[in-house]
């Protein structure tokens, strides 16, 4: 005789969700399994987000009448296709999404166990500090010297190591030698040429990207060691006065400051860049919903 | 003669004999890739095929490829330093002097588009109902925001002939762009709104309506010429018997 019903999974949360007619069964797994025995909002924030922290976190399924893991969600793995949603992560054949995908499952995650007062932030570049700005650089990147020639206008100074000769030894040109893939610049100035910081120097952005700005093996992300290294904006999660950043299971940071600095290495305006300062802050943290 | 044209012939001939059979799929034209002179890539975004003095012509929306990167754009930048990009690429709106001869006509519009990282840019164009104005919608988004740019290009525009080169090196008499008729700057931070996938315009009564393809249900957005003001469109969900 089948059994009348199907067997399926109990869960027992610290309160009532706060939007129980809308909770995802991988997102009050997460909360009710990590966070088993905890009797305190807070603690069961540190256990849901020690989950997110070690960046692997899996849909759950029914399998037999059992709860299994399932496949790993990514972020930004597949970007033609990466999705911007918590609901199309959690139900997408590959799993991959965006930042605001990511800070969802998290904040949805909390409020599944009924404690509310997760914030979703929203993360841009400053414009009042840095006008132009229309993005920042996640970490790793190097800002590398390079060689300009002297008042003879002729190149003397052959690339060394996997340093790029721009412009041709004992030709003319004003860029005489661009530091490499590391970033580092290895050769030396010789004749007259000097080493420069920065091909558009005393401009509010100093670098380009990609010339001597140079992007280098990146903060690893959700199921994905290399994210892409440039972005408009960004989502992060608030709670309790801390920033957790679950795209990169990176956090919590005690403050805003804090967070910028672990995250970024510059700004840039188009294809201009320049370095953070982190001693004040250049990105723009702004609520966008409340859970 | 742009070479690549020859290539994107027959699939033209395919959609233009489709269009006028009622079973076309336009969105299949994005399908279609040609290469210019430079060897840059080409993508027709929407076509349109209409009657004039008895011969047949067709409105073609092109995206062209024009962007420059490593040294290129560090040597365009340095020639240009109060510049910080190059644009990625050109929305480029045409008008085939028959059916068939598709590399030879005018130019009525042209766009340039330089996205940020993870912009994603979408366009389509529909034809006025008296057949003076072509519409254009170019909806650029990120995440949350959605960003509508609106045009309308008077049928009788001719700022180029067609075909023409977009090179770098004259980047400074390049077509002139013009601004917008309307635009919308949008957050859309308390629905999902996922992927968009397809931008497409179409003429209504006084206004025109964006509908904006996504993974999940469309956003639409109207805007009423009479009044240029935009309002947000529900989707009502009415049963069929």
């Amino acid at each position: 005789m089948p059994a009348p019903f199907a067997p399926c999974p109990v869960y027992v949360t610290l309160k009532t969700p706060v939007d129980a007619a809308d909770a995802y069964h991988t997102l009050v797994h997460i909360g009710s399994t990590k966070a088993k025995g905890e009797t305190t909002p807070n603690g069961v924030v540190d256990k849901i987000w020690s989950e997110f922290a070690d960046r692997d976190v899996r849909r759950v399924k029914l399998q037999n009448g059992k709860v299994v893991s399932d496949i790993q969600m990514t972020y930004w793995k597949t970007p033609s296709t990466t999705c911007q949603d918590f609901q199309a992560i959690l139900s997408k054949s590959d799993g991959d999404g965006s930042c605001i995908a990511w800070s969802q499952l998290l904040a949805r995650a909390i409020s599944d166990q009924g404690v509310s007062g997760a914030g979703i932030y929203e993360i841009t570049a400053d414009t009042t500090v840095n006008p132009g700005a229309n993005g920042f650089m996640v970490k790793h990147w190097r800002f590398g010297s390079h060689i300009t020639t002297g008042k003879d206008g002729i190149n003397n100074s052959p690339a060394l190591g996997d340093d790029v000769l721009y412009t041709p030894v004992e030709t003319s040109g004003a860029i005489a030698v661009l530091p490499g893939a590391n970033g580092i610049l290895d050769s030396l100035a010789k004749g007259d040429d000097t080493v420069a910081d920065g091909v558009f120097a005393g401009t509010p952005y100093p670098y380009v990207v990609g010339a001597d700005a140079i992007n280098q093996s990146g903060i690893p992300g959700q199921g994905n060691p290399e994210p892409p290294e440039i972005f408009l904006n960004h989502f992060v999660v608030k709670y309790g006065g801390s920033i957790y950043d679950p795209s990169y299971g990176a956090g919590p940071y005690t403050s805003e400051l804090a967070h910028e600095n672990a995250a970024i290495d510059g700004i840039v305006n188009g294809n201009r860049a320049r370095k953070n300062d982190t001693s004040k802050m250049e990105l723009l943290y702004t609520l966008r919903a409340s859970l | 003669m742009i070479p690549g044209l020859r290539r994107y012939l027959g699939c033209a001939m395919i959609t233009f004999l489709a269009v006028f059979s009622g079973v076309g799929d336009l969105s299949a034209c994005n399908l279609i890739l040609a290469t210019s002179e430079s060897g840059k890539a080409m993508t027709l975004l929407s076509s349109v095929p209409f009657r004039e003095d008895g011969t047949t012509r067709i409105l073609n929306l092109w995206r062209i490829d024009v962007d420059l990167s490593g040294f290129n754009l560090l040597a365009y930048l340095r020639e240009h330093p109060d510049r910080s990009d190059f644009p990625k690429s050109a929305l480029v709106l045409t008008e085939s002097a028959d059916g068939i001869n598709l590399e030879q006509g005018k130019v009525l519009w042209i766009s340039l588009l330089t996205p940020g990282p993870q912009q994603m840019i979408h366009a389509d164009m529909c034809y006025s109902s008296n057949q003076s104005v072509v519409h254009v919608v170019v909806a650029a988004s990120h995440t949350i925001h959605i960003e509508l740019s609106l045009f309308s290009i008077p049928r009788k525009s001719n700022i180029a002939k067609w075909p023409m080169e977009l090179k770098a090196s004259n980047h400074d008499s390049w077509p002139k762009t013009i601004a917008p008729k309307a635009e919308l700057k949008t957050i859309q931070a308390s629905q999902r709104i996922s992927r968009i996938k397809a931008a497409h315009l179409l003429e209504q009564q006084d206004g025109l309506l964006v509908v904006l393809s996504m993974e999940e249900a469309p956003l639409q957005f109207y805007y009423n010429i009479s009044t240029s003001s935009w309002s947000k469109v529900s989707i009502k969900h009415e049963k069929i018997d």
